[in-house]
């Protein structure tokens, strides 16, 4: 049973899935398991880089 | 005597069968035993985590096709962080912040859109992001 890490139109993995047969899509990219460290990083040239958090910026008050 | 042994062993062939008997759900025991095999149990079993971010609301993740009509998707768990919101009060003398934590980011469903994918939703982000684990499974 593979396992594929799903990817959005940024490269940024945003699922991580151990199919039941082989899936030849653009977005999968075939992993070695179900590696949950790789979510939320972009893939770049085979690789997983850790993309920076943007700043968190306080709550607007609620009324 | 001996007719009547011979009629009730007869009859216990045709009620037992061959072990070759095919597969059926009205033909002897091991015709049923064999349509029970054939026709039961798990065929799939697919696993994965959806990570939903800071600011999204839904995710699809793409799975094996399965038949939707013989298969269901669990969820299997929910992580998230916290996230605290404030009310601002005007009081004769100043304000007062009242905070309180804002929870909608934690309450994900899962949905077996189609034969092939899973989508997660949740109500609110609250700037927060959520990992969501589930599993499919399609019977026979």
């Amino acid at each position: 049973m593979p396992y594929y890490a799903q990817i959005d139109e940024n490269g940024i993995c945003f699922a991580v899935t151990q199919t039941a047969g082989e899936i030849n899509r653009a977005d999968m990219i075939e992993i070695d398991s179900l590696d949950e460290f790789i979510l939320l990083k972009k893939y770049v040239n085979g690789a997983w880089e850790t993309v920076p958090e943007e700043p968190q910026t306080e709550p607007e008050p609620s009324e | 005597m001996f007719g009547m042994m011979e009629a009730m062993l007869s009859f216990l062939r045709r009620q037992v069968g061959l072990r070759t008997d095919a597969a059926s759900v009205t033909g002897s025991a091991h015709a049923k035993l064999a349509h029970i095999v054939a026709n039961t149990g798990i065929k799939s079993i697919q696993r994965g985590t959806i990570a939903l971010g800071a600011n999204d609301t839904t995710k699809a993740a793409t799975i094996s096709a399965v038949n939707t009509a013989k298969a269901m998707v669990n969820l299997l768990g929910v992580s998230s962080g916290n996230m605290n919101n404030y009310r601002v009060s005007e009081l004769t003398g100043g304000t007062v912040r009242s905070y309180y934590a804002q929870t909608g980011h934690h309450f994900v469903r899962l949905q077996l859109t189609n034969a092939t994918t899973v989508t997660a939703t949740r109500a609110n982000d609250n700037d927060t992001a959520a990992t969501v684990s589930y599993e499919v499974i399609e019977f026979v």
